[in-house]
């Protein structure tokens, strides 16, 4: 054991580039796979480190109706859970109602996540309790319960049991007082609030609360197990035939179903597919790591034949020859482990801030890594070793003498490295095309046109309150106009990153709702909306108010007088018009009388995902509820910001401020996450390419090393440096060429997949397929050249007494 | 047809230098059959390798032809060997990988020749050594005796006008050393130049001259009538 150890030291301090490619290497790839493997557990792991969270189902909504989509909302109406336990009296639930709420404290107001909750929400949603009881607390109307992060922050260090908030909610003021504080929201939770106060319709429902369809509030059902579950969904199908079906909602349009609290987060496809793809993009860096770990294991030990044989002269058995090759490789694979879990534990905190995460590396515990990173080191370790173990162990010493290039494991292991090199080099390939494309459609996600120019434009988002009188909302657009660098100021149910009243219905030509009648957006708009945003229009007209039926607020309720509606392109489309010039003036049903008066340019308010869809705009010049202010400016963002932020303190002192730049509120929502994903990808793909040639490199090393006497032949045989050069790269590049093949086809069925996630998308065009194909070539005739440089120039003579 | 002024060679590694040739004036004419003798680590092996352009002297002119050697640039060094040089090695010397026509061929690899003229040329000299035979078989299948004739045979392949032997004769036995030596002077008859390194008087006689070395040196030249 020692003097295979002591070997194993001398092994790597004599032939040094081996050591750091075959360590380097393998640390790389074990970091990647860390660090991707840590941030797939945290994607996966959401809610499950609630007790019995896998027990809990949230009830969705499917609406099956042309134009809408198909996603499921985990939302439901208000009293459903109510409805339902009338039905199913042994039925256990509870509801989670975000409300939102300000917190008043004398002149300062804050706006804090508040939620409410039926009084059983701790009992079946067992989130850490940190002082009281949430249960008993919850059974009080006036008592509500507060996270640590709220306690500390308006009650400081001392105890805040049984101390009261004075608290905002919707248009109305109450006093709370705390029953008990429970731990912080986690990064890896996916129901979070700050506040919970007691479920109570009287205080906080609207006639939306019963009405069905609408999408209040999340109802959580509690089963013992999958089978309960399953079979309930069935009985909800028999209770929307009973109690929903009918004038509002019809049979076949819409359906309910249960979605585990446990499977909530990763819902979107999309997500689900980012997040196999990035753990894919560590399983395979690690393979390629590995795959070069025992390339070049058996290549090395072709080189240390030579040893063996005067090992084996000397009486060294295969069994105690295997054994020390068996230690040398467990022992080279836990250095480079080790050297890994480094890597990983000093790229973290770069990687969190790059990709807005929290992951840290457990040692310990029940999160603990050492035994994934055990069986890691101890399966890498035995295929690393066996094979040369087994090569070696069968070197017959008298051949290795009179051979002018030394045994590299015979054709087998040469054949079986060619192979390992083209697997490594189609998952580097697929990697770099992946990469290319990704960063393209990135590029032009940011780039793409929006439908509007989205530099100089802010949002005020707390203008949405329902606190701010309708006095308040008129002099607040008057002073947004008033501060200097604006030039355009206008209020509506929708603001780029903004879209909180997604109001379908279900429009259509009259005479043509048989065959076309599709759903689609209502959106309210106040003045100036389309020259604020500097929308194109396409045809028609947009709203003025010297027009007496552009403005549904002069409508006399119930009139039969149709209002004026502009369309955009999309709806054109779906209304079944020929093209915008022909919706102009036309007559339109469904939420009353319509009138087209003019068709603008699709505006993308929502991330590149989802599609713009068809909307329909009306014009009302009376303030609204639900709308959002957008402002139009020039020159520097930050004085304009500060110049709206004091215009509101002065007109809405006791209302929380909100506002964004467009910029800010779009990227937030819809292009951050993206970003950092690519960013992640990007970093793994990047390593893995990296990895691949760390490989290529070590193998050409050997190869050059190997053949230095057969080159020292050619040479005196009249060979340039050029022919030996070209000799060298074309075995080289032959299996990099044939990785392609592999890699083509692949890469562009990922990418293919992941592109038709986004509305807005690149082509999948042949040019980053080339390019990037085209890169790993060079890559490897550079990395192999760079090997072959000095041996192909030295003097023949001196290759020729190489042993 | 060379001239040697004055070639120094001094291997350099980080401490010491070894100096293996001094002060080496030598002259070698047309269709000469030269030996080169002496103990081992006197310098026969450094020689041949110069003479042979695959090491290059310290100091010294190299003149082949008349044109000086140390002067002319790798790739025009390479084209020498190509067209004009051909090598015989103690061991051989062929690559295992490769079948034994392949290894003869190897000397022609790269010419531009047809295809068709490289194979009848690669029979022809496989004939010649009598190996023709043993066209596809491995270096390591082949008895020590015929690997020695099929690197001859790749030596010559080429017709050139210098072939240099180191120690051709040295890992075969009598008869073997003596069908080698034979082709050798055939070779010689037929018009090429040789100069050959060799421990054994014996093999030494057949050439027309002998030059014997000591210590880098040239001792004495011994030469015989035809």
């Amino acid at each position: 054991m020692t003097s295979a150890l002591i070997s194993f030291y001398r092994s790597l301090t004599r032939h040094k580039l081996f050591a750091a490619l075959n360590i380097g290497g393998l640390a790389l790839g074990i970091a990647v796979f860390l660090v991707l493997y840590l941030f797939v557990r945290f994607e996966t792991g959401f809610d499950r480190w609630i007790p019995g969270a896998d027990r809990l189902y949230m009830i969705q909504e499917t609406y099956h109706m042309p134009g809408y989509p198909e996603t499921p909302s985990p939302y439901t109406m208000g009293a459903e859970l109510e409805h339902l336990r009338a039905d199913y009296p042994q039925l256990v639930g509870t509801r989670f109602w975000p409300l939102g709420g300000i917190v008043r404290q004398g002149s300062v107001s804050s706006s804090e996540d508040l939620t409410a909750v039926d009084p059983n929400y701790f009992q079946l949603v067992r989130l850490p309790v940190i002082a009281g009881d949430p249960t008993r607390a919850l059974a009080d109307p006036d008592t509500m319960v507060i996270t640590q992060r709220v306690a500390t922050t308006y009650f400081g260090t001392g105890s805040p049991l049984g101390r009261t908030l004075t608290i905002v909610i919707g248009d109305k003021t109450y006093s709370y007082r705390v029953g008990a504080v429970i731990a912080d929201n986690r990064k890896d939770q996916s129901l979070t609030s700050e506040i919970y106060v007691p479920m109570n319709r009287a205080r906080f429902a609207s006639e939306w609360f019963d009405h069905w369809g609408s999408t209040s509030l999340a109802t959580l059902l509690h089963f013992p197990d999958a089978a309960a579950a399953k079979a309930f969904e069935g009985e909800l199908h028999r209770f929307a035939a009973r109690r929903v079906f009918g004038d509002n909602i019809k049979k076949g349009e819409w359906e309910q179903s249960l979605r585990p609290l446990t499977a909530h987060h990763l819902f979107d496809p999309a997500d689900n597919a980012v997040v196999t793809t990035l753990g894919a993009v560590g399983a395979l860096t690690l393979l390629i790591a590995i795959v070069n770990y025992i390339n070049l294991a058996t290549a090395r030990a072709g080189l240390r034949a030579r040893e063996v044989a005067v090992r084996k002269v000397l009486g060294g058995t295969r069994r105690a020859l295997v054994r020390q090759f068996l230690i040398e490789a467990v022992a080279t694979v836990a250095l480079a482990a080790l050297i890994g879990l480094a890597l990983a534990e000093l790229a973290l905190p770069f990687l969190n801030s790059l990709g807005g995460l929290n992951l840290t590396i457990h040692y310990w515990g029940a999160n603990s890594i050492m035994p994934a990173l055990l069986v890691l080191v101890l399966l890498v370790g035995g295929i690393a070793g066996l094979y040369p173990a087994a090569v070696l162990a069968g070197f017959r010493p008298a051949a290795v003498l009179a051979s002018a290039r030394a045994p590299g494991g015979g054709k087998a292991g040469a054949r079986l490295r060619a192979a390992l090199v083209i697997v490594q080099f189609a998952i580097a390939i697929a990697f770099a095309i992946g990469t290319t494309v990704m960063l393209a459609q990135t590029a032009h996600v940011q780039a793409a046109d929006l439908g509007f120019p989205r530099d100089g434009l802010y949002v005020v988002r707390s203008y949405y309150s329902d606190s701010l009188g309708k006095d308040q909302k008129a002099a607040l657009l008057r002073a947004f106009a008033a501060v200097p660098g604006v030039t355009g100021v206008t209020s509506a149910q929708n603001a780029p990153g903004d879209q909180n009243m997604t109001n379908h219905s279900t429009i259509f030509q009259p005479g043509k709702e048989a065959t076309i009648k599709p759903s689609l957006m209502k959106v309210q708009v106040g003045d100036n909306y389309f020259e604020t945003f500097g929308a194109r229009r396409i045809a028609g007209r947009v709203f003025d108010r010297a027009h007496p039926g552009d403005d549904f607020a002069l409508r006399i309720k119930g009139s039969q007088t149709p209002y004026s509606v502009v369309l955009n392109r999309d709806a054109v489309a779906k209304l079944g018009f020929r093209s915008p010039q022909d919706a102009i003036g036309k007559p339109l049903g469904g939420d009353g009388a319509m009138t087209v008066i003019g068709v603008v340019d699709d505006l993308r308010f929502r991330g590149p995902r989802e599609p713009v869809g068809g909307v329909v705009y009306n014009f009302s010049s009376y303030p609204f509820g639900g709308a959002f202010v957008t402002i139009r400016y020039t020159g520097d963002p930050r004085p304009t910001a500060d110049a709206i932020e004091a215009a509101w303190k002065r007109i809405a002192p006791t209302e929380p401020f909100s506002g964004r730049t467009v910029e800010e509120n779009l990227y937030k929502r819809y292009y951050e996450q993206d970003a950092q994903r690519t960013r992640l990808f990007t970093m793994g793909a990047v390593l893995a390419i990296g990895i691949g040639c760390i490989g290529l490199y070590g193998l050409a090393a050997f190869d050059t090393t190997r053949r230095i006497k057969e080159i020292g032949i050619r040479k005196a045989l009249g060979a340039s440096t050029r022919d030996v050069l070209q000799l060298l790269v074309v075995k080289f590049l032959r299996p990099v060429l044939i990785a392609n093949l592999i890699a083509w086809p692949l890469a562009w069925v990922a990418m293919q997949r992941w592109l038709s996630t986004f509305d807005d998308r690149i082509g999948l065009s042949p040019v980053y397929f080339v390019l990037a194909s085209a890169l790993a070539v060079l890559i490897a005739i550079a990395t192999v050249i760079g090997q072959s440089w000095r041996v192909a120039r030295a003097e023949p003579a001196r290759a020729l007494r190489y042993e | 047809m060379i001239q040697l002024n004055a070639i120094h060679r001094a291997y350099r590694s980080d401490e010491v230098e070894t100096t293996a040739l001094t002060e080496i004036d030598l002259t070698v004419e047309a269709g000469e059959f030269l030996a080169i003798m002496g103990p081992s680590g006197c310098g026969k092996s450094t020689l041949l390798n110069i003479l042979g352009t695959i090491d290059r002297p310290t100091s010294g002119a190299y003149l082949f032809e008349g044109e000086d050697i140390a002067k002319v640039p790798e790739a025009q060094l390479a084209r020498l060997r190509r067209d004009r040089l051909g090598f015989v090695f103690q061991s051989f010397n062929l690559i295992d990988e490769l079948t034994i026509a392949e290894n003869v061929a190897l000397a022609l690899a790269y010419r531009s020749m047809p295809a068709r003229e490289k194979r009848e040329r690669v029979d022809a000299a496989m004939d010649r050594v009598g190996i023709a035979h043993r066209r596809n078989h491995h270096p390591h299948q082949l008895s020590g005796g015929q690997q020695q004739r099929a690197a001859i045979a790749r030596a010559i392949v080429g017709e050139p006008k210098l072939i240099l032997a180191d120690e051709p004769t040295g890992n075969l036995d009598t008869e073997n050393g003596a069908q080698v030596m034979d082709i050798l002077t055939r070779l010689n008859a037929d018009g090429a130049t040789i100069v050959m390194v060799t421990h054994s008087p014996a093999h030494a006689d057949i050439a027309r001259r002998t030059v014997h070395m000591l210590d880098g040196r040239i001792l004495s030249a011994v030469r015989r009538a035809a």
